[in-house]
């Protein structure tokens, strides 16, 4: 073999090698000949050599770095055998495994994981090539602490057969925190409060369910959009905190919102900013309290107060002209009897209508401002409603028809007239003001039979029997709002100057007053209705005839002192007057120490002690407690033109038995008077029958003595008050055989006997026919319910129709008397 | 099943390195779009030379389809998989 050939052949070796990699490119790595011969190409055989260390300089690189990572990692040959491992899996098994190492090296992992299927199952498929990367978490939690783990495998390609990393992290104290995270979350999406947070460029990053609540924009809406644009105002407070935030960190205050739907919402704002770990701006949490409906309370709070203040007022102001409007109201009666002219008599009435119209209408400002209850007393509808026809007929206009209904009937109830007068009016007046181009009311009156009314406003009653009052219009109705706050106090739907808000109200309180209930019904253009229930008296109840207080029936006094306490010099002037005017004598007292240290001075003759209850140095309470002290019977009246449940309570307490409201007549107060030394007179001796009446003197003479005999013991006490008051001595008794009884014991006295004609036992006829043969002098007259005529079997004899006024009363015994 | 099933038989020269490559992005392809529906046979040219003559297979790597009646065959490190899913029909 020459050396030359060789060259040769070498050279062509090499340019050989050299157009094979130049045909066929890097990616070849291996020639097979003809022969079999297989031909590893010079690059690959290279790369072989340098790969071995290579390999082994990344092994150990593989190694440190595997060390390194926080991560356990093991790698698994095809069968699941552990092949290698890291520092941190072999740590972890030591601490948590030592005793049985079933995650070591040459331990089948699979076997170990055999608690967990879906690892061993998805190990599996990555062993066999059939799926690639997975990763799962799971708890792993010890006896003494809780743990998650994130377990990630990997198949190792390059390896035949099939390996694969498995690798497990801790991921306790990320799992922690998220749990944190969510239930912070939740307890953020408990609290009614709207709590949101948005990003420095204003986009909502958190939007919790009370932000939801409150603002009406669901988290998926408000996620992203600026907070500008879901919840501020163009301008205002709302806007101007945004700036405020960023300059001083944390801001508060009370701005206006606007929600979803566009309307305003008024919240507690407190704004924070809160800085990244670098100390920047990075968004603002903003919690926001919604306090609408707070606002809303407190504004009503502060309606009420403000009605409270304009109660006291009120209180106030009806006292001081309660004594301007007594003396005026007391005068009238005394100079009817010095001007008996017409003119004079005229312009009398007219000073005492317009008195009364300041009394009223001070009664109704206390009325609406205390609830002061009026004096109740059974009354008929009927003539409540007929009082308003004509008032209606006299003053509203003529494009106004009235159409009035009424059920068969007298309608009784137990009421104040005037009261309901007012709340009549009130609700024709509203009528009159829905139909200003004309139109219909109807007031209509009937029984209406519920077992009670569950609707409406206002106190209901249970009473079987109630009176149904209605007032409808045919006007311009009333939407749902203004039906909600009707009976508010100062709302009103009329021009200003035109309504006070206080109709209604007022009649609301009257009619709960009276045990009743008021509602409405209406509908915008339709119309409304007024209806009120009120529970009905029986019908036999009798009713005190209107007009009969008004007929001057003084009761005289007889010489009695009467001490007038009152720090109103006009009002104690003009008691003295008419106590002198009408047979009594009277020493006067500024105040209650003056009154008690007069008393003292004539305590002999004083029969009686009228006092003011609100006096300054020493008030009426007090006067009545020390004048209790020293005579536990003495007859003190006590009066007031400010009747508080408090004021009359405390006077009560301290021993007071009778009350006289200001302003009154003179005859109110004569018959207080009256009554109360009637009273005094017949303490101790309450034995219906033979209670004798207030013998005085008539204009006759000698007191005469009326027999009244009627087994109706509400009529006996009225007809014996009644003759009373009118200067009889009266005789009572309750049936004819007790009337029989007592004319045996004082016949000689007894000018007249008034008898019923249907009494159980004895009837009146009978009655009659026997004290006509007994006792012949003695004059009778009959009272009947049904006869209006004389009575068949005895014609000469006269016969009262009942129900009859004080004055029929009174003028048919004198006629008898006289005849 | 062993109907629709692909054959691979990858020639490849012992541990060089460009055979190594091929047979791994191989098995990873299959991996990705064939799951268990491939069956691979892999033929190292050191120790089977005749059966590479056989297959007319001079040069390693050399990526041979059984069982697909066109003649193809990729050669090279199969870096580029759409080169094998164009031959299967699966591009």
């Amino acid at each position: 073999m020459s050396e030359e050939e060789v060259g040769v052949l070498v050279a062509q070796l090499f340019e050989t090698q050299q157009r094979l990699s130049e045909l066929l490119g890097p990616e070849v790595d291996a020639l097979v000949s003809p022969s079999g011969t297989t031909y590893l190409l010079s690059e690959a055989q290279q790369e072989l050599r340098s790969s071995e260390a290579y390999q082994r300089r990344e092994a150990l690189l593989r190694t440190t770095v595997m060390d390194a990572l926080p991560a356990h990692i093991a790698v698994l040959d095809q069968a699941g055998v552990v092949l290698s491992v890291n520092e941190a899996w072999r740590r972890y098994a030591r601490e948590n495994d030592n005793r049985d190492p079933k995650f070591g090296v040459g331990q089948c992992y699979l076997e170990a994981a055999s608690e967990a299927p879906e690892v061993v199952v998805g190990l599996k498929d990555i062993l066999t090539g059939k799926r690639g990367r997975f990763e799962l978490e799971y708890p792993c939690h010890s006896p003494t602490e809780k743990r998650w783990f994130r377990i990630v495998a990997v198949p190792i390609f390059d390896c035949d057969p099939l390996r694969a990393v498995v690798m497990h992290l801790d991921v306790t104290t990320l799992t922690l925190s998220q749990q944190r995270l969510i239930e912070q979350a939740a307890l953020l999406d408990q609290t009614s409060d709207a709590i949101l947070v948005w990003s420095k460029d204003l986009e909502v990053t958190f939007w919790s369910k009370g932000a939801e609540n409150v603002y009406g924009w669901s988290r998926e809406e408000a996620q992203g959009r600026p907070v500008t644009e879901l919840i501020m105002p163009t301008e205002g407070e709302a806007l101007e905190s945004l700036g405020a935030v960023l300059e001083a960190e944390d801001w508060s205050g009370e701005v206006e919102h606007r929600t979803k739907s566009g309307s305003a919402v008024t919240v507690f704002s407190r704004l924070t900013l809160v800085r990244d770990n670098l100390g920047l701006p990075s968004s603002v949490l903003s919690i926001n309290s919604d306090i609408s409906e707070k606002k809303r309370l407190q504004d009503q709070f502060l309606r009420a107060q403000r009605l409270e203040s304009l109660g006291t007022l009120a209180g106030g102001i009806a006292h001081d002209l309660n004594n301007v409007l007594a003396p005026i109201l007391m005068s009238v009666d005394l100079l009817r009897e010095k001007f008996a002219d017409p003119e004079g008599a005229d312009l009398l009435k007219t000073v005492a209508s317009s008195a009364q119209r300041g009394a009223d209408l001070i009664q109704q400002i206390l009325t609406f401002a205390r609830g002061v209850g009026g004096k109740k007393k059974p009354l008929s509808l009927v003539k409540v409603v007929e009082e308003v026809q004509s008032l209606i007929h006299d003053t509203f206009p003529k494009n106004i028809t009235l159409e009035v209904r009424k059920g068969p009937g007298d309608h009784l109830v137990l009421g104040d007239a005037t009261q309901l007068y007012q709340v009549l009016v009130n609700l024709c007046v509203n009528a009159r003001d829905a139909m200003p181009t004309g139109g219909r009311i109807t007031l209509s009156l009937g029984k209406h039979s519920g077992a009670n009314s569950e609707r409406g406003s206002g106190s209901t009653t249970s009473a079987a029997e109630e009176v149904l009052l209605e007032v409808s219009d045919t006007g311009s109705g009333m939407s749902e709002e203004i039906q909600e706050r009707l009976f508010e106090p100062f709302f009103t739907t009329k021009e200003p100057g035109h309504g006070t808000g206080l109709g209604l109200p007022t009649s609301f309180t009257i009619v709960r007053d009276h045990g009743g209930s008021i509602e409405v019904r209406s509908k915008v253009g339709r119309g409304s209705t007024f209806s009120i229930l009120l529970p009905a008296l029986e019908e036999e109840t009798s009713v005190e005839a209107p007009g009969s207080l008004r007929e001057p029936q003084m009761p005289r006094g007889r010489g009695q002192l009467i001490l007038v306490v009152d720090d109103e010099a006009s009002i104690r002037e003009m008691m003295t007057r008419i106590l002198h005017r009408y047979g009594y004598e009277a020493i006067q007292a500024a105040d209650g120490a003056e009154g008690l240290a007069r008393y003292v001075q004539e305590a002999d003759r004083i029969a009686a002690v009228i006092t003011d209850l609100g006096m300054p140095v020493m008030d009426g309470a007090t006067l009545i407690g020390a004048l209790r002290r020293i005579d536990p019977g003495m007859v003190i009246i006590g009066s007031t033109g400010e009747v508080t449940p408090e004021n009359v309570a405390r006077a009560f307490a301290a021993g007071l038995k009778h009350f006289l409201p200001k302003p009154y007549t003179a005859q109110d107060l004569l018959e207080c008077l009256h009554k109360a030394l009637q009273v005094q007179k017949s303490a101790g001796n309450e034995h219906l029958d033979s209670l004798p009446g207030a013998p005085s003197a008539t204009a006759a003479g000698q007191p005469e003595t009326v027999l009244v005999v009627d087994d109706e013991l509400a009529i006996l006490n009225l007809v014996k008050r009644a003759l009373g008051s009118m200067g009889y001595a009266v005789l009572a008794s309750s049936s004819a055989e007790k009337g029989l009884q007592t004319l045996a014991e004082s016949s000689q006295k007894i000018s007249l006997v008034l008898t019923d004609l249907s009494m159980q036992g004895l009837g009146g006829v009978e009655f009659a026919k026997r004290v006509q043969t007994q006792y012949p002098k003695v004059k009778i007259m009959f009272s009947s319910g049904y006869l209006a005529g004389p009575h068949p079997e005895m014609p000469q004899i006269p016969v009262l129709p009942k129900p009859y006024s004080v004055g029929e009363l009174k003028s048919s015994i004198r006629t008898v008397l006289d005849s | 099943m062993p109907e629709d099933r692909i054959l691979f038989r990858l020639y490849v020269a012992g541990a060089a390195p460009n055979s190594q490559l091929a047979l791994a992005n191989l098995k990873r392809l299959c991996t990705e779009h064939l799951q268990d529906r491939f069956s691979l046979e892999v033929v190292d040219v050191f120790e089977e030379p005749e059966r590479a003559l056989a297959d007319g297979v001079y040069l390693t790597p050399t990526l041979l389809f059984p069982s697909l009646t066109s003649s193809s065959r990729i050669l090279g490190t199969l870096s580029d998989s759409s080169q094998v899913l164009r031959v299967l029909g699966l591009s």
